[in-house]
């Protein structure tokens, strides 16, 4: 029995789905469109959200981001070794790219100034506002951080990667990270109950 | 304070211990940010055939297009001497034909 198109796109889709990250990039490095288009559509929100909290919550650029990256993952799709795990290799070259935007520290700054200036309209019920109040303090406290310690904060915190990871996607040993996060945490708990 | 100190791990968990209703915010941001986000289409590979193809099919396509038109005949609305002879002579002897009755009209419509 003949099946008809849509129920073998389907098929194609679900089959697609239940490979793993790596599966799906030796199937992209052989030049196979649909594989890729799987991984973008799992991995697309999930980075669009780290590089809005990389680049001080500018949601255009965040956005032109994720596409730069997957066009560099398709680009570089050949050089992926499957013994490397997905997560660390996206995540560093996600990381270079919003290296690549700060080069400079004053840059950062100035997203991090716009951001610290904008105040977000609520029309809400005073529960959810200061629910909403709070989520906004932390992400400016978090955004306030130094660079170094924020990095290793989201990377850890918000990406769920593990130390190793962190410490392989930003570059220094399991120990500068551990300290880093420590000191973010500390810093992030301080003033946030100074707040309250 | 040097913060690339070397750190021992129960420092680290018992802080996160500590933290556990911030780090629970955290999430809900987390959660947030990603709501917000709706991915756009991205076709690299689409880009990239349509900067192959470019170039290089243009000028084929070109080069190609000048060479079959040159090598097609020109067209001319004048009817050269030998057609409007020969089409003078058909149409004389059609003429003919029906004046006479050589042609039997009711038996060329039956086969």
């Amino acid at each position: 029995m003949k099946r008809s198109r849509s129920t073998m796109k389907r098929l194609t889709a679900n089959t697609l789905s239940a490979l793993t990250d790596a599966e799906l990039m030796q199937r992209i490095g052989r030049g196979e469109h649909k594989a890729f288009d799987t991984l973008y559509y799992r991995y697309a929100r999930r980075l669009g959200g780290f590089f809005l909290r990389m680049l001080a919550y500018d949601a255009a650029k965040a956005e032109d981001m994720v596409q730069e990256l997957f066009v560099r993952v398709w680009t570089h799709r050949k050089e992926y070794r499957s013994t490397q795990p997905f997560v660390t290799w996206i995540y560093t070259m996600a990381y270079n790219l919003c290296k690549n935007e700060y080069r400079h520290e004053a840059v950062r700054q100035t997203y991090v100034e716009q951001f610290l200036q904008r105040e977000e309209p609520t029309e809400e019920s005073s529960e959810a506002m200061e629910r909403d109040e709070l989520r906004q303090r932390l992400r400016q406290v978090v955004q306030s951080l130094p660079t170094a310690q924020r990095d290793a904060f989201l990377l850890h915190y918000d990406e769920e990667l593990t130390i190793p990871e962190v410490a392989h996607i930003v570059g220094c040993p399991e120990g500068t990270v551990k300290s880093r996060l420590y000191t973010a945490l500390e810093s992030v708990k301080r003033i946030m109950n100074e707040y309250r | 304070m040097n913060i690339d100190r070397t750190m021992n791990d129960n420092e680290l968990k018992r802080m996160e211990q500590e933290s556990a209703e911030l780090l629970g915010l955290l999430r809900e941001v987390h959660d947030e940010d990603n709501a917000a986000i709706t991915p756009r289409q991205c076709k690299p590979y689409a880009q990239k055939v349509h900067r192959t193809i470019s170039p290089y099919w243009l000028v084929a396509a070109s080069v190609l297009g000048f060479v079959l038109g040159m090598a097609m005949p020109r067209g001319t609305n004048e009817v050269s001497e030998p057609t409007y002879t020969l089409l003078a002579d058909s149409s004389y002897t059609v003429g003919r034909s029906l004046a006479s009755g050589d042609v039997n009209f009711a038996l060329l419509v039956v086969k």
